[in-house]
């Protein structure tokens, strides 16, 4: 599982785009979704010393932690070390993942913590002056007090999403967002689909994406939502 | 809250979140997987959870770096706690109550230096430039450790 991501992190984007093509597609087909362990399932069977489940959770939430961390103007290398302490810290504290869906918001919430406390440490405090600074500017526009961490945990939901996708259906969005753009002829080859209906399986896949269970528990109404914490705040694993 | 209605919408933000992927690096996979290896399976050595952390506090606005002061923890597990103050090169503490312990400093390369308090439960170590790093401490009744963080 998120062998996909596996390849974007090692190879890059662009280079590993290697189509699977599925001659034979029915919009029954296209329906499917494929069936990714939960969080759930892999904190368990990591807890139980499960060393493939433990990358699986790796890569799924490595970009979320980079995703975070840029926001944060720290070196290669600090930058690495507070990953590293994220994942440290995430695998002592395994076992108390009561709410897998609290999890990318734990790991979102500590990763800044950390950045945080380096930046402090490097003495490299933040200087901000209240009359020039964007950030200050862009946080009385915003509701949210951490909107820098919410777009990391939506762009998380895209990815989980994405990977409960079938492999051509993921496919063809990430063909359609590589960069450099692959031409429609391109992907109509690599796919094998008639240039003409690459829009209208763009629409298709894009509903399915919508109806993911990533996508729909993470726009669920109430006592099903994605905040940080939950039951499994801060407070109680730090 | 975004609710991706719209598909042009939906596919930038597709396009930012494999982005995302895309810029992480291969080292840190490594890292982060090799983290697996260093947790700890002894079950008699309990974890001293953080309670408080100096860095964390939300002081006024610094425009001097240089008046930051040394880094303060404390970690505590039952009615042990332990006082830490990160500076420079060196770690100095407090086992609270004071007592006899036995003081390492482990990095994930292993244990990085270690010493004994004195009776008054204070103890010296000197620290790595950087890294995360995790202290255990051996009293005559327990083993504990604290969480990892970086320095």
């Amino acid at each position: 599982m998120y062998q996909w991501l596996l390849r974007l992190i090692i190879v890059g984007k662009g280079v590993s785009l290697r189509a699977h093509p599925d001659p034979v597609v029915t919009a029954e087909e296209d329906d499917r979704m494929e069936d990714v362990p939960t969080v759930s399932a892999l904190v368990c069977a990591a807890t139980n010393g499960d060393e493939g489940a433990w990358d699986d959770l790796v890569r799924r939430y490595l970009p979320l932690v980079y995703s975070v961390i840029r926001s944060y103007r720290l070196s290669a290398s600090d930058a690495q070390d507070v990953s590293q302490t994220l994942w440290l810290r995430l695998v002592e504290h395994l076992d108390a993942v009561r709410e897998p869906r609290a999890l990318p918001g734990w790991i979102a919430v500590t990763t800044k913590n950390e950045a945080l406390r380096l930046l402090k440490a490097r003495g490299r405090t933040i200087q901000v002056d209240p009359m020039t600074s964007p950030d200050l500017d862009r946080r009385g526009d915003s509701p949210e007090p951490d909107d820098d961490l919410l777009r990391a945990e939506r762009r998380q939901m895209l990815r989980d999403g994405l990977d409960e996708l079938l492999p051509r259906q993921r496919e063809l969005l990430l063909l359609l967002t590589a960069d450099p753009p692959v031409t429609y002829q391109e992907i109509s080859r690599r796919l094998n689909i008639p240039i003409g209906s690459i829009g209208p399986t763009r629409a298709r896949y894009l509903e399915r994406l919508r109806a993911t269970s990533a996508m729909r528990s993470y726009f669920a109404p109430e006592g099903m939502s994605n905040e940080s914490g939950g039951e499994w705040d801060n407070a109680q694993i730090r | 809250m975004p609710r991706y209605g719209d598909d042009d919408e939906l596919m930038a933000e597709i396009t930012a979140a494999i982005d995302e992927v895309a810029t992480v690096p291969p080292e840190a996979f490594v890292a982060a997987r090799a983290a697996f290896r260093l947790r700890t399976v002894d079950q008699e050595l309990e974890l001293l959870t953080m309670l408080y952390d100096s860095s964390l506090e939300d002081e006024p606005l610094v425009r001097d770096a240089s008046y930051i002061s040394a880094r303060n923890l404390t970690f505590q597990a039952g009615d042990l706690s332990l006082e830490v103050e990160m500076s420079g090169d060196s770690v100095i503490g407090q086992v609270v109550p004071p007592q006899l312990a036995r003081i390492a400093l482990v990095t994930v390369h292993g244990e990085f230096a270690s010493a004994d308090t004195d009776e008054l439960g204070t103890f010296l170590l000197p620290r790595p430039a950087a890294g995360p790093v995790r202290l255990t401490c051996r009293t005559a009744v327990s083993s504990l450790l604290t969480d990892w963080i970086s320095v």
